[in-house]
């Protein structure tokens, strides 16, 4: 029996052999690559009757926490849209790309593809919650993808913030669930408080582009665009939708987030007239399907679950075929603007056909399937109580029929002024998969196979928690959702000659009404105030620095100090020998010393013996390897300061008396503070040692007689682990701030 | 500005306290060392030759990036806890076996190797300290 994990290893295995293998097949490569894709929609398919299909195994057995998929007739829904939109996405990505780019794009894509495939099946929060954010980060891979560009990464960088405060968002809320219902497994999940939902809910939001997070969707278009066909309007923007609609049953009708949907909706579609880029245009589109998703998610009624998952499939078709047709002018006319494209059937007449059956679904004109996904919508809500939401529908279908027509009619019939000329013609990889896409959006509203349609049921049950028994034709009758859909069609062609206009208004809009220009201010912001808490912290001077570290030290130790009443008493032992006294004598003495010395090389080597006599008295109480350590640390200290001594001015006294005064006051508190810590610490009740345990034990477990040693590279080998990729990481961050030279102007070099 | 002297007291000592590092390193697990102090000394030998000889002497003797070397100390030291997953021990557990060498029966194992790895972090980030210190 083919498993799940066998596709997700699959894709993880392709991801890993495209670079190697890509680059000497190059275009071809794609072409192989689409076996991936296309074997997981054909299994897809074959496993039609056996749902649900599922599989676990232990993750983290100490938590409980089990890597268990299920996939249920909705996760099979996107499984088939990722496969199948992905399988024509990776052919036309070999058309599209460059031969010497398509590698990269392939490795990150097909990550992405089992990152998808793995939230469609996830059974366990957890586990849909690590695909999740691997779709965030590919996403931003993806959109940054021509990273030489500042607009991609500003966008990859947005859109990164955006989807990833979403999903902390969203882990804050899959984590109540989970402890709420005492297990992460999304089947056991029987209550969930309504803040949970607000957090989840917020999380998918970002995610799927509903206001007030919706801006990034439309700037994410500067990925290339085999990206933004399959990312951005097929399949990840949809794992927002696809998370809230699997977990409907749990949550119930939520009003809200019907309004949050309809608000979406409505602003997209307005918005959407404001572009003359095809795939901004396209992008704002898209923001709007996905906020009449969310909407009829949130009413929650039988009729609303049929429409959600007949809009997944019909937009999923048409706008997948739309991208890629906009991409493929773009290719083939060097430019995507609606104004300066004309008279493309002549140019370009093999992309006419894809850009018109597809247009004709986006528009809803009847046989299409997206006549089908809006007479459903309508129907899913009663005139008398869901005329807001019926008004959003309609507006949405007005914008669709000017949307499709500048589309076909504007751009490929009619001529402009300014017409751009034609590069070179497309091939057949940039004109045949958006050409399927659209002929399946056909095939699918005009012979709504039986098969289909019992398929949409059920993922409709599986939505709604109970069984779904809505016909679903092309003909309902004289009801309605015809009237409007007619009255919608007809709005739409007497305003489309008014497009242009429109267009300018809507463009004209200042940037904080789209939200952008407040996530902008938002960021300057956080910037301001980081760089304003740096430049409190980092003093100027190293004397201000280290009064600041000191005062700050001295007042919580005061604090801590006033609040825990210590003792202090000198701790028992043997008294203190004669040489030992020998030895902190010189050390005081150099201590005193050091300060009179006036120059820098003196008072460091001066400073060294304070070292040295440490370094011996740890030798008189037997610790020979911190004595080593500690000479060899003395002797590399100074030799560091002799390098850096040399580059710095002639040392000269430039205090005043009052300064050197609060050095000297501050030197002696601290100094104080810290020796009476010290002789708390020392008479405080101690704890039982370890000490005994690693002494008798070093040798037979540790195979070593040197504890010191063995604590260091055995008993704490992780921590010295971690110790050692901080001095290299101290060291790589000394490095760049050596070399990075800060010209008068600001200019870094 | 350079000293003769200094010169050719290197050229005598510099040999024997690079021995003396691999030496500290390797009796490290049984007596005073390891691979802390003998990545210190290793990197006092080539502060030496910076003081004596100059930036781009002590770039010959270190013959490679020491930027390299730290990483490559980081990937030996992460490494040394793999062998504990074949026998089905976590991370970082030590093994240790005899190993039949000329001088007779030596105990080996993961610990040594981990050492060997903060040996060279410790010399590598020392020595890239004192390059961009000699900018």
């Amino acid at each position: 029996m083919v498993t799940i994990e066998i596709f997700l290893i699959a894709g993880l295995i392709l991801a890993a052999l495209a670079q190697p293998i890509g680059r000497r097949l190059g275009s071809s490569f794609s072409l192989l690559a689409t076996l991936v894709p296309l074997s997981a929609f054909v299994w897809g398919i074959t496993s039609l009757q056996t749902l649900p299909i599922i599989s676990s195994r232990p993750w983290v057995p100490s938590l409980g926490l089990d890597f268990s998929l299920r996939l249920d007739h909705l996760g099979l829904l996107f499984w088939l849209l990722i496969s199948g939109i992905g399988t024509l996405i990776f052919i036309y990505a070999g058309a599209y790309m460059k031969p010497k780019e398509l590698p990269r794009l392939l490795s990150i894509l097909s990550v992405f593809m089992v990152a998808m495939l793995g939230i469609a099946s996830a059974a366990n929060a957890i586990t849909l919650f690590l695909f999740w954010e691997i779709t965030s980060i590919t996403s931003f891979l993806l959109i940054g993808f021509k990273g030489e560009y500042e607009n991609s990464r500003k966008s990859a960088v947005q859109a990164l913030a955006v989807t990833g405060i979403g999903g902390l968002i969203l882990l804050a809320g899959l984590i109540l669930l989970g402890t709420e219902n005492q297990t992460f497994e999304f089947a056991q999940w029987t209550s969930a408080s309504p803040i949970a939902i607000t957090l989840v809910a917020i999380g998918c939001m970002t995610k799927s582009a509903q206001f007030p997070f919706h801006f990034w969707l439309p700037n994410a278009m500067a990925a290339p665009t085999p990206v933004s066909a399959y990312l951005h309007s097929a399949t990840m923007v949809k794992a927002g939708i696809f998370l809230l609609a699997k977990l409907s049953p749990l949550f119930g009708p939520q009003p809200a987030l019907a309004w949050i949907g309809a608000i979406t909706l409505v602003w997209a579609s307005v918005l959407s007239l404001g572009e003359r880029d095809l795939k901004r245009i396209l992008a704002w589109s898209t923001v709007g399907a996905l906020g009449l998703m969310v909407m009829l998610i949130g009413h929650g009624t039988k009729e609303a679950a049929e429409a959600v998952a007949y809009t997944i499939l019909a937009h999923a078709l048409y706008k997948g075929a739309l991208f890629m047709t906009a991409g493929s002018i773009d290719h083939a006319m060097g430019t995507r603007d609606a104004l300066q494209l004309g008279n493309l059937r002549r140019h370009i007449p093999t992309l006419a056909l894809p850009a018109i059956l597809a247009s004709l679904s986006l528009a809803g004109i009847p046989i299409f399937a997206g006549f089908i996904k809006k007479e459903l919508a309508l129907a899913a809500f009663e005139p008398a109580t869901g005329i807001p939401f019926l008004i959003a529908i309609i507006i949405s279908a007005i914008s669709g029929i000017i949307v499709a027509m500048t589309l076909t009619h504007r751009i490929f019939f009619q001529s402009q002024p300014e017409e751009a000329e034609l590069h070179h013609a497309p091939t057949p990889g940039l004109w045949i998969p958006p050409l399927i896409l659209a002929v399946l959006g056909l095939l699918v509203g005009a012979f709504c196979l039986p098969i289909g349609e019992h398929f949409i049921q059920y993922v409709a049950a599986t939505i709604h928690g109970s069984e779904v028994k809505n016909h679903i034709a092309l003909w309902h009758g004289f009801k309605l959702p015809l009237f409007l859909s007619i009255g919608a069609i007809v709005t739409g062609f007497i305003l489309n000659p008014f497009w242009p206009r429109i267009r300018t208004s809507l463009e004209n809009l200042p940037k904080t009404v789209t939200l952008e220009g407040s996530f902008r201010a938002l960021n300057q912001l956080t910037n301001q105030t980081s760089v304003g808490i740096t430049m409190f912290y980092e003093r100027r001077s190293v004397r201000d620095h280290m009064i600041l570290n000191f005062g700050a030290f001295l007042v919580i130790l005061g604090v801590v100090a006033a609040q825990n009443p210590m003792t202090l008493a000198l701790p028992n032992g043997p008294g203190i020998l004669f040489h030992e006294v020998v030895l902190l004598l010189f050390a005081a003495l150099a201590a005193i010393v050091v300060i009179f010395i006036p120059n820098r090389l003196g008072a460091v080597a001066v400073l060294g013996i304070v070292g040295v006599a440490m370094a011996i008295t740890y030798v008189t109480f037997s610790a020979p390897d911190l004595a080593l350590t500690q000479i060899l640390i003395d002797v590399l200290t100074v030799v560091l300061f002799v390098l850096i001594f040399a580059k710095l001015p002639r040392f000269k006294d430039i205090l005043t008396k009052n300064q050197k005064l609060t050095n000297a006051t501050i030197s002696i508190v601290f100094g104080s503070a810290m020796t009476l810590l010290m002789l708390a610490v020392l008479s405080a009740p101690q704890l039982p040692s370890i000490n005994h345990y690693f002494a008798e034990t070093s040798y037979t477990l540790g195979q070593g007689l040197n504890v010191v040693n063995v604590i260091i590279v055995d008993y704490r080998a992780l921590d010295t682990m971690g110790e050692i990729t901080v001095l290299c990481l101290a060291a790589l961050g000394v490095h760049t701030l050596v070399r990075l030279k800060v010209k008068s102007g600001g200019q870094k070099q | 500005m350079r000293s003769i002297l200094l010169q050719t007291i290197c050229r005598f000592i510099i040999p024997f306290l690079l021995v003396l590092s691999v030496f500290l390193l390797l009796r490290g697990h049984n007596e005073p060392g390891g691979g802390f102090a003998g990545g210190l000394i290793a990197a006092s030998s080539f502060a030496l030759i910076l003081l004596a000889f100059g930036k781009n002497e002590m770039k010959v003797a270190m013959r490679f990036d020491p930027k390299s070397i730290a990483g490559i100390g980081l990937v030996i030291a992460v490494l040394s806890g793999f062998p504990a997953f074949f026998i089905g021990e976590p991370y970082l557990k030590a093994i240790w076996f005899m190993l039949p060498t000329p001088l007779g029966p030596t105990k080996v194992g993961t610990p040594v190797i981990f050492d060997i790895g903060v040996y060279l972090v410790v010399i590598g980030i020392t020595v890239s300290f004192l390059e961009d210190m000699d900018e």
